[in-house]
C-alpha cells in the first residue's frame, strides 16, 4: 500500500488548502515544534480513525488520544477572522493505492482510494457550531469506474486496508509507543502473527484432520462391532473414546466461547477506555467540585455552629460582662456570714463526740428512757433537761454547718466569677476572629467553585453534571467488565485444564484401541489404510503448526535484528529476542537481558520491531504497508538521527516521517542527507505569521509547506 | 435555716413585673424548647428566663431598681430553670442581689424570697430602662438585631470596637 497524497484544508494550523505528495521510499516532513508535523499525523488519524492526539480540554499539557467529535479542528485564525454566521470548511482527503478490498484473492489488484472527511462550522456569537459533517467518505476506482463505499462497508474496508492487529505498527506515535506494544500478553503477539502470515491456516488444517481421524475411527469400530470382532472390554474402550471425544468437543466449544467472550469484553473495555478519555475533564471537574463543595459545606457548618455557640455563650455567660464589681459587692455581706461562723467556732463545742447522735437522743426523749444506763428519764427531770440541751446543741451545730456550707459555696461562686468574667472580651474577640476567618474561607471557596464552572468553559451546570454522570457510569461499566474478564479468564483456564486432561485420557484410550485394531485387522480395509495416513497427518500438522510459529518468531527476530543493526549502524550491544514476558534485548556475550538501553537503542528497537512485522507481512502475505511515524527520533542526537535516517530508507517500501530533528540540518549537510538517505520527498513546514505586521498570536499563524525535494 | 440556701432558692418560683413581661414578649420566643418555632419567630432569646436574666443584669448594671415593684407574674418558671441552663448567670444574679442587701445578720442575707424579689425589682428596672431606651429617638430598633446584644455587651469594657 502506498500513500499518494494528502490534502488538508483548515485543519488546526493548516489554513486553507495544503497538499503533501508522497513517493515510495522515505518521505520526510521536517518542522520545528509547533510547525505542524503532529497535526499532519492527526489529519491521517482523524480521517481513518476519528481520533486526534491532543491536550485539548485538559488543564495540563499532557497529550492523549481523544475522540475528535468533541474537538474544534479548524484553525484559530479562521475562528477569529470570519464573521458571525459565516461558515468554515475543514476537510482532509487522503489518496492511497491499496489492494482491492472487495476481493481477498486479488491481492495484487492495486486500486486507487480516496478517503475524505469534511466538517463545516458556523460561527455564532460565542462559539463555533458544527453545521454539517460528512463522516468518512471512501471513493475507489474499480474497472475504470469510480465507486463510493457504502457506510456499512467502511468499517470492514478499513480493517482490510489497515488490519487492526497491524495498525499499531503502521501508525508510529513516538510518545505513545510504550502503550501500544504489549507483547507480554501472549494473545497480542498471536493476533499480530495471524495478521501478517498464513499461520491461521494451520489451525484450520488441524481441525480438518482431527475430524477425519474421528470419522475414520468411527467407521472402523462400527464395522468391527458389526462383525463381532471386539471383546466386551474393547467395546467399552470404544464407548469411552466416543464419549470422551464428545466431551472434548463440547469443552472445545466452551473454550472457544470463553475465548471469544473474553475478547469481546476486552474490546468493550478498550472502547470504554477510549470514550473515557474524552470525559477526563468531567471526572476531574467533578472530583474537584465534590471536594470544594464538601469543604464549603463544612465551612458553612462550622460557621453556623460558631454563630450558634456564640449566642449560647452570650446567653450563658457573656451577658455578665463587666459585672465583677456588682458581684464583688456581695463580699461585705458574705463577710457577715463568715464572722458568724468564726464566732461559733471560737466557742467550745458543747457536744462531746463520744455521746450518742441526734437520732439516738431524739428517741430517748420520745421514749423517756436512757438507752445508755437503761433507766427511765422522767419529763422535766434533770436527766430529761440534759437530753433536751443535747438535742438543742445538735440543732445549733447543724445550723452552723449549713451556714458554713452556704458561705463556702457562695464565696466559691464569687471567686470563680471574679476570675472568669474579665476574660469575656478576649473570648468575644477570639470568636469574632475565628468567624471572620471562616467567612473569608467560605467566600474563597465559593469564588473557586464559580471559577471552576467558568474555567470548564460552560455555565451550564447540568451539562457538567451529565458529563460527570456519564463518566461515572462508564467507570462503573469498566469496573464490572474488568471483573467479568477476570472471572471468564478463570473459567477459560479451568476449561483448558479440563480439556488437557480429557485429551490425555483420550490419547491413552486411543493407544489401547490402536493395539486391538491392529491385532484384529491389517491394512486390508480402506478405512484402516486411511487411518494410517490420517494419523500421520494429525501428528505432522501439529508438529508443523508449532514449527511454523517458531519459524515466524524466528523470522520476526531475524528481521528485527537485521533492522536493529541497520538502524544502529552495526553498533548494537545485543540482539532482540521475543520472549513470553515481552520483547527484550539480550546481551551479545552473556545472553542476559539488557535493562538500561540508551534512548537511541530503545527507539531503534521499537522501530525495528514495528518494521519487522510490516516487512514480514509484505513478504508472507504480499501485502505491504507504509510506516507513518510522528517524532520517532525525538530522543536522538544529531548523529543518531542522521544514521537512522540513512539506514531506515533501505528497510521499507514507503515511510513518512514527521520530525523536528531534520531542522538542524541545513545547506550541504541537508543535501548530503537527502542523497545518502535516498529521501524521496522532503518537506520543510514552518509556522509563519499570516499578517507579517500583526501580533505574534496563534490567531495570526499558519503552517507553510515548502517542498525541498 | 434547715435547708441549704442554693437548693432552697432553686425550688422557688421566679416572680416578675409588667416591664419584665414586656421585655419577655419582645425578645423571647413564646414557645419554649423550640416547639412550633417558625422562621418568623426569630427573637433573640429562646427562653423566658433568658430575657428575665438579661433585664436583671441591665438593671443591676444601670442601678435601675424599682423598689417594691409589683411582681405579680408568678407562675412561669422556677429559679432552678436558670441554674440548670447557666450556673454562672444564676449564681451571679444571687451574688449581685446579696450585694444590695443592708444586713447585720446571716438570716437577713440568706433569705431566698427576699433575694428573688431583689432580682425581680432590678429586672423590672432594667426592663423599663430598655423600653425607655427604645423610645429614644434614633434608638427605636435597638435590640431588634442580635448584633445589638453583642455590641452592648462588648462595649461595656472595650476600648476599641470589635
Amino acid at each position: 500500500m502506498i500513500i499518494k497524497d494528502v490534502k488538508i484544508k483548515n485543519f488546526f494550523c493548516y489554513v486553507e488548502e495544503n497538499k503533501f505528495e508522497f513517493e515510495e521510499g522515505l518521505n520526510i516532513i521536517s518542522a520545528r515544534n509547533g510547525g505542524g508535523k503532529s497535526q499532519l499525523f492527526n489529519a491521517f488519524y482523524w480521517v481513518f480513525f476519528n481520533k486526534v492526539y491532543t491536550n485539548y480540554g485538559e488543564n495540563n499539557t499532557k497529550k492523549k488520544w481523544k475522540n475528535a467529535d468533541d474537538i474544534i479542528l479548524c484553525p484559530d485564525f479562521k475562528k477569529y477572522s470570519v464573521n458571525i454566521d459565516d461558515e468554515i470548511e475543514t476537510s482532509v482527503e487522503i489518496s492511497i493505492l491499496a489492494p482491492n478490498f472487495r476481493d481477498d484473492n486479488a491481492i495484487e489488484d492495486i486500486i486507487p482510494y480516496k478517503f475524505r472527511k469534511i466538517i463545516v462550522y458556523e460561527k455564532t456569537k460565542d462559539f463555533l457550531k458544527i453545521s454539517y459533517s460528512t463522516g468518512l467518505q471512501v471513493e475507489y476506482v474499480l474497472n475504470n469506474e469510480t465507486h463510493f463505499a457504502e457506510s456499512f462497508e467502511i468499517e470492514s474496508l478499513l480493517n482490510k486496508i489497515f488490519p487492526t492487529s497491524l495498525r499499531k505498527f503502521i501508525w508510529y506515535q513516538g510518545e505513545t509507543m510504550d502503550d501500544l506494544y504489549d507483547f507480554s500478553n501472549d494473545r497480542t503477539l498471536r493476533e499480530a502473527i495471524n495478521g501478517i502470515s498464513y499461520y491461521p491456516i494451520y489451525d484450520t488444517l488441524g481441525k480438518v484432520v482431527k475430524l477425519s481421524e474421528k470419522n475414520v475411527n468411527d467407521l472402523i469400530w462400527k464395522k468391527q462391532r458389526k462383525e463381532n470382532k471386539l471383546s466386551k472390554e474393547q467395546n467399552e474402550i470404544i464407548d469411552q473414546i466416543q464419549k470422551t471425544e464428545r466431551d472434548v468437543e463440547s469443552k472445545n466449544k466452551q473454550k472457544t466461547a470463553y475465548e471469544s467472550e473474553v475478547q469481546n469484553i476486552e474490546e468493550k473495555i478498550v472502547n470504554i477506555e477510549t470514550k473515557l478519555q474524552g470525559f477526563d475533564h468531567f471526572i476531574k471537574f467533578k472530583s474537584e467540585m465534590i471536594e470544594l463543595e464538601g469543604k464549603l459545606e463544612q465551612t458553612k457548618e462550622r460557621l453556623d455552629f460558631l454563630e450558634h455557640s456564640t449566642k449560647d455563650d452570650l446567653i450563658k455567660k457573656w451577658m455578665l460582662n463587666d459585672c465583677e464589681d456588682l458581684i464583688n459587692s456581695s463580699q461585705k455581706n458574705l463577710e457577715i456570714l463568715n464572722k458568724e461562723i468564726q464566732k461559733i467556732n471560737e466557742s467550745d463545742n458543747p457536744v462531746p463526740i463520744t455521746l450518742p447522735g441526734p437520732e439516738y437522743v431524739e428517741q430517748m426523749l420520745k421514749d423517756n428512757m436512757c438507752y445508755i444506763c437503761e433507766r427511765p428519764v422522767e419529763k422535766d427531770s434533770n436527766a430529761y433537761e440534759a437530753l433536751k440541751r443535747r438535742m438543742s446543741d445538735f440543732e445549733i451545730n447543724l445550723q452552723n454547718r449549713i451556714l458554713n456550707d452556704n458561705y463556702t459555696e457562695l464565696n466559691r461562686y464569687r471567686r470563680r466569677l471574679i476570675s472568669d468574667l474579665p476574660k469575656i472580651n478576649e473570648e468575644i474577640k477570639d470568636v469574632e476572629k475565628r468567624k471572620q476567618l471562616l467567612i473569608k474561607k467560605r467566600n474563597f471557596l465559593q469564588k473557586k467553585i464559580n471559577n471552576l464552572y467558568s474555567e470548564i468553559g460552560t455555565e451550564n451546570k447540568n451539562q457538567l453534571d451529565d458529563g460527570a454522570h456519564t463518566a461515572k457510569n462508564l467507570t462503573n461499566q469498566l469496573k464490572t467488565l474488568r471483573q467479568e474478564v477476570k472471572s471468564k479468564t478463570r473459567y477459560f483456564q479451568d476449561t483448558l485444564n479440563n480439556l488437557n486432561n480429557l485429551e490425555g485420557h483420550l490419547r491413552n484410550l486411543k493407544i489401547k484401541s490402536d493395539s486391538f485394531i491392529k491385532s484384529t485387522d491389517d491394512l486390508s480395509t480402506a478405512e484402516n489404510r486411511a487411518k494410517v495416513y490420517i494419523n500421520l497427518f494429525v501428528e505432522t500438522i501439529s508438529v508443523l503448526k508449532e514449527k511454523a510459529y517458531d519459524n515466524l518468531i524466528n523470522e520476526l527476530e531475524k528481521e528485527s535484528n537485521r533492522l536493529y543493526s541497520l538502524y544502529l549502524n552495526g553498533k548494537e550491544q545485543g540482539r532482540i529476542k521475543f520472549t513470553s514476558i515481552g520483547i527484550r534485548v539480550l546481551d551479545n556475550v552473556t545472553g542476559k537481558f539488557l535493562d538500561s538501553l540508551n534512548t537511541g537503542e530503545e527507539v531503534a528497537e521499537k522501530l525495528a520491531v514495528a518494521n519487522s512485522f510490516l516487512s514480514l507481512s509484505a513478504i508472507k502475505m504480499n501485502k505491504s504497508y507504509p510506516l507513518i511515524a510522528d517524532a520517532p527520533t525525538s530522543d536522538l542526537d544529531a548523529d543518531n538521527t542522521y544514521n537512522l535516517t540513512c539506514n531506515i530508507s533501505k528497510s521499507f517500501d514507503q515511510m513518512i516521517i514527521m520530525s523536528k530533528d531534520y531542522s538542524q540540518f541545513e545547506g550541504d549537510e541537508l543535501t548530503d542527507l537527502i542523497k545518502n538517505a535516498n529521501i524521496s520527498s522532503f518537506y520543510d513546514v514552518t509556522n509563519v505569521l499570516i499578517d507579517p505586521e500583526g501580533e505574534n498570536t496563534r490567531t495570526n499563524k499558519k503552517s507553510l509547506i515548502n517542498r525541498i525535494k | 435555716m434547715k435547708e441549704k440556701f442554693i437548693p432552697e432558692i432553686n425550688s422557688r418560683g421566679v416572680h416578675y413585673g409588667s416591664y419584665t413581661k414586656k421585655i419577655m414578649d419582645l425578645f423571647s420566643r413564646q414557645e419554649e424548647r423550640g416547639i412550633n418555632v417558625t422562621k418568623k419567630d426569630d427573637r433573640f432569646f429562646s427562653m423566658l428566663w433568658q430575657a428575665y436574666a438579661w433585664a436583671a443584669i441591665i438593671g443591676f448594671r444601670e442601678s435601675k431598681r424599682i423598689k417594691d415593684a409589683d411582681l405579680s407574674n408568678k407562675t412561669s418558671f422556677k429559679y432552678q430553670t436558670i441554674t440548670n441552663s447557666s450556673e454562672d448567670i444564676a449564681h451571679a444574679l444571687i451574688l449581685m442581689a446579696i450585694g444590695k442587701i443592708d444586713a447585720s445578720k446571716s438570716e437577713e442575707i440568706l433569705d431566698s424570697r427576699k433575694i428573688l424579689n431583689i432580682i425581680g425589682e432590678y429586672a423590672e428596672g432594667g426592663a423599663k430602662h430598655v423600653l425607655e431606651l427604645r423610645q429614644t429617638p434614633g434608638k427605636e430598633t435597638m435590640f431588634n438585631y442580635s448584633d445589638d446584644f453583642f455590641l452592648e455587651i462588648y462595649k461595656r469594657k472595650a476600648l476599641q470596637p470589635i
